[in-house]
């Protein structure tokens, strides 16, 4: 038989267990007597074993085995859960990766596992006469649960899904009595929960009154009642189990998303031409074959969605770890880890995370003694909170450490030059300056972090993505880093712009508003320029000067309000063509230069438009720090001059399409 | 009989787009207001099926603009228009008794869907 067709499937699923295994193993550490973990931890040390068995991958199907037959111990009760067998059994999940990569890559592993699998042996062979204590029976949790369960399943673009949750309760209220909702209300309403949420309510209503009464509420994906009443056993809300799953090569998943992106804009060329035809068959056909195409976007978009879990999993672990190592105690909470983003997000976003963690825990908690001393418990908390609001995702890293030194940010600055002797700096511009390159407080540099790669690296990653990132932190309090990524790459709503003679497309994502320019209204401070409008003063950028664009004699010009998290800055521009759906083409990064353009799209008329990379924009409005602006023309310049020559090759192919069809 | 609706925004942008997408949809756009109070004004001369208000407007806000409509008819439909990130105050718009809302940058699909939803509830 063949296996080699099998390798993939090997690889992805083993992975998975691998990944399973880890997670169990932190519980276990938690819980030592958890029978239920115990029976999960062999479970998955048995399918690999078998599976590597049937591969013919020796070396794991014995590191399996001998992982089996500590497990096999700690059941019966002959082996008690202490730190010395926990750690061993890392060691050996540890070993099994490494095995299953080498095995993949078709090396044979020689006796690299040897250690750890004379550690799994001696666990063995020595006869512990402590015996584990039967588990206690699990209490039957709260006595008396009323009410029906309730599972409810909102849409993945919810906006405001804070409040949508809420409005979702509130109107379960309004049938009845609400006795329950998980997570709790105030959770709920901070949109921190993954996709679905339960509520037990009271009521007389039918079961399809209830149905029906959450569906209409609004951007409710899913609902269902549960009619008997079973507190013990309260499944997550998800509906993951009962889904059906055939393994697709990704590559496939690319082909499908750059060929609708395609299809997408020859929709845009076939309707102006439809346009300037007036025919009312053509525009009836047209009509029909655009929502089918909008449909098999969705789709694709959709088939190309993984839970934000995929990437996180491992994390629980990597905090773990990196504490131990720095003689910390620190714990990971992940919430939201149903949160869907696109493929192509989550494979580049892995790395920056782990980076985050690991200054959460190497720079950010402090040490348990002196977090005892300072009131706080000796156990340090970093969460991760996935929420998804309109097309993004946010990312939200905290932890409950000592916060960013706002002293010895500033001593380090002025010691780099990035701040003069007697300037001041703002919190905002604290953080700022912490994202600069080769910036790091770190005064030791630990075998972790601190190497001078520092957030700057994480920033830099995340506005690649058309994302943005943003730090708040409170002294004693802890540190929160925010990252916003477009869920989904390919596809994304901009506003198409004019300056001059040329366009421009800024994503919608970040835009709140736009308004008239009224030039009576501008005035110069502290070298910016600010437009007074009803919510105060709004700084203002030009694209036109941006850009470099001499002065044009259009006397109408536009205002886009631009936001993310807590900056906002006004762009203007000439005037706002329309709003459409845009496809993202790659470019490439020059070297070194700031970046006022996130990538590049094929407008319905096949000319080129650059995207306004919006982060990009509002940080160079922050960055004139004690009037030194760091922001250079030049390079916007040279980043545009990439990027048209990338698009324009683009473009001339899709017009090469275009001319076969246009009327003459 | 389309159903008749009042397009309250101080912005002419957010009025503008509000009233293409819904007059593409079938709803007669029947005024517009900039201001909370002229929101009050209007409706008390139109009457509209449906009210769209923007939350942050001169002279009276949105939700103050909502707490009167609902005095002067408690079976009014009001729609608020929010942007990213006021999620407090839309909550305290659903409490002065608007019926849904919808986020700013708007999605044609979304607004007819939330519209749909609060003529139809």
């Amino acid at each position: 038989m063949d296996l080699t067709r099998y390798a993939d499937l090997f690889q992805s699923e083993s992975k998975e267990h691998v990944a399973e295994l880890n997670r169990l193993l932190l519980e276990l550490e938690r819980s030592p007597k958890s029978a239920e973990t115990i029976d999960g931890i062999f479970r998955a040390a048995h399918s690999l074993k078998g599976m590597s068995a049937a591969m013919g991958y020796d070396a794991v199907a014995s590191l399996a085995h001998e992982l089996e037959s500590v497990l096999e111990r700690v059941r019966s009760g002959q082996l008690a859960v202490r730190p010395a067998v926990t750690d061993a059994l890392f060691a050996a999940a540890d070993a099994l990766e490494a095995a299953i990569g080498r095995a993949a890559r078709g090396e044979s592993g020689g006796d690299a596992h040897g250690a750890v699998v004379a550690q799994l042996a001696s666990l063995v062979g020595r006869r512990f006469v402590q015996v584990v204590s039967a588990p206690a029976p699990s209490v039957a949790s709260p006595a008396t649960v009323e009410g029906r369960l309730v599972r409810i399943r909102v849409a993945a673009e919810t906006p405001m899904r804070g409040v949508r949750a809420w409005m979702i309760v509130k109107r379960a209220e309004s049938l009845g009595r609400v006795t329950s909702v998980t997570p709790d209300v105030e959770a709920l309403q901070r949109g921190e929960f993954g996709r679905g949420f339960t509520l037990r309510v009271v009521t007389d209503a039918t079961r399809d009154e209830l149905e029906r009464a959450i569906l209409d509420t609004g951007d409710v994906e899913a609902v269902s009642v549960d009619d008997a009443v079973d507190a013990a056993r309260e499944p997550a809300p998800d509906a993951r189990a009962e889904q059906r799953h055939i393994r697709v090569d990704t590559r496939r998943l690319d082909a499908m998303m750059n060929l609708v992106g395609e299809l997408v804009i020859a929709r845009g060329r076939l309707q102006r031409i439809a346009e300037t035809m007036a025919m009312a068959p053509l525009d009836d056909a047209l009509l029909g074959a655009s929502r089918l195409i909008a449909e098999l976007q969705d789709e694709i978009i959709a088939s190309r969605m993984v839970p934000v879990s995929q990437a996180l999993d491992r994390f629980p672990r990597l905090v773990r770890d990196v504490a131990k190592q720095l003689g910390k105690e620190a714990e990971l909470e992940i919430v939201g880890s149903d949160i869907e983003l696109d493929r192509s997000v989550l494979d580049v976003i892995g790395d920056p995370l782990t980076h985050l963690l690991r200054n959460a825990v190497d720079h950010g908690l402090e040490s348990p003694d002196a977090r005892v001393a300072a009131g706080k418990p000796r156990t340090g908390r970093i969460r991760i909170v996935a929420s998804r609001e309109h097309a993004s995702v946010e990312l939200r890293v905290s932890d409950d450490g000592g916060g960013i030194d706002h002293e010895r940010v500033v001593a380090k600055a002025r010691a780099l030059g990035m701040l003069g002797p007697h300037e001041r700096a703002s919190r905002d511009e604290i953080a700022r300056i912490v994202m600069r390159p080769g910036f790091s407080t770190a005064e030791t540099v630990t075998a972790l972090s601190g190497r001078g790669v520092g957030i700057d690296a994480v920033a830099t990653t995340v506005r690649r993505l058309g994302g943005t990132l943003h730090i708040a932190s409170e002294s004693g309090q802890g540190t929160t880093i925010a990252l916003r990524l477009p869920a989904t790459l390919a596809i994304v709503r901009a506003l198409i712009a004019r300056v001059g003679d040329e366009t421009y497309a800024v994503p919608a994502a970040h835009v709140t508003g736009a308004l008239e320019l009224d030039p009576a209204a501008l005035r110069t401070a502290g070298g910016r320029e600010l437009l007074s409008t009803r919510d105060g003063d709004l700084p203002v950028l030009w694209l036109r000067r941006l850009i470099e664009m001499p002065a044009g004699d259009d006397t109408f010009k536009q205002v886009i309000v631009l936001r993310t998290g807590e900056r906002r800055a006004g762009l203007v521009i000439d005037e706002i063509i329309e709003q459409r759906e845009i496809v993202v083409k790659g470019y490439d990064d020059a070297a070194g230069a700031r970046a006022l353009f996130s990538g590049a799209t094929i407008l319905s008329d096949g000319a080129p438009a650059l995207i306004v990379d919006v982060g990009g924009v509002l940080e160079t409005e922050l960055s004139v720090i004690g009037g030194t602006a760091v922001h250079s023309m030049s390079a916007a310049v040279r980043v545009m001059a990439t990027l048209m020559t990338d698009t324009t090759t683009n473009a001339t192919t899709n017009t090469k399409t275009t001319t076969h069809r246009m009327p003459p | 009989m389309s159903h008749t609706v009042l397009v309250c925004d101080d912005a002419i942008f957010m009025r503008t787009m509000i009233s293409d997408i819904l007059s593409q949809s079938g709803f007669d756009v029947v005024g517009e207001a900039e201001t909370g109070s002229q929101a009050v004004e209007k409706y008390k001369q139109l009457r509209p099926d449906l009210v769209t208000m923007d939350i942050v407007m001169p002279d009276m806000g949105g939700i103050d603009a909502v707490r009167e409509i609902t005095k002067i008819d408690a079976n009014a439909k009001i729609l608020m228009c929010s942007a990213m990130g006021q999620q407090a105050l839309v909550v305290e718009a659903i409490q002065a008794g608007a019926r849904d809302f919808v986020v700013k940058p708007f999605q044609p699909g979304r607004v007819v869907e939330a519209v749909q939803r609060v003529l139809g509830g």
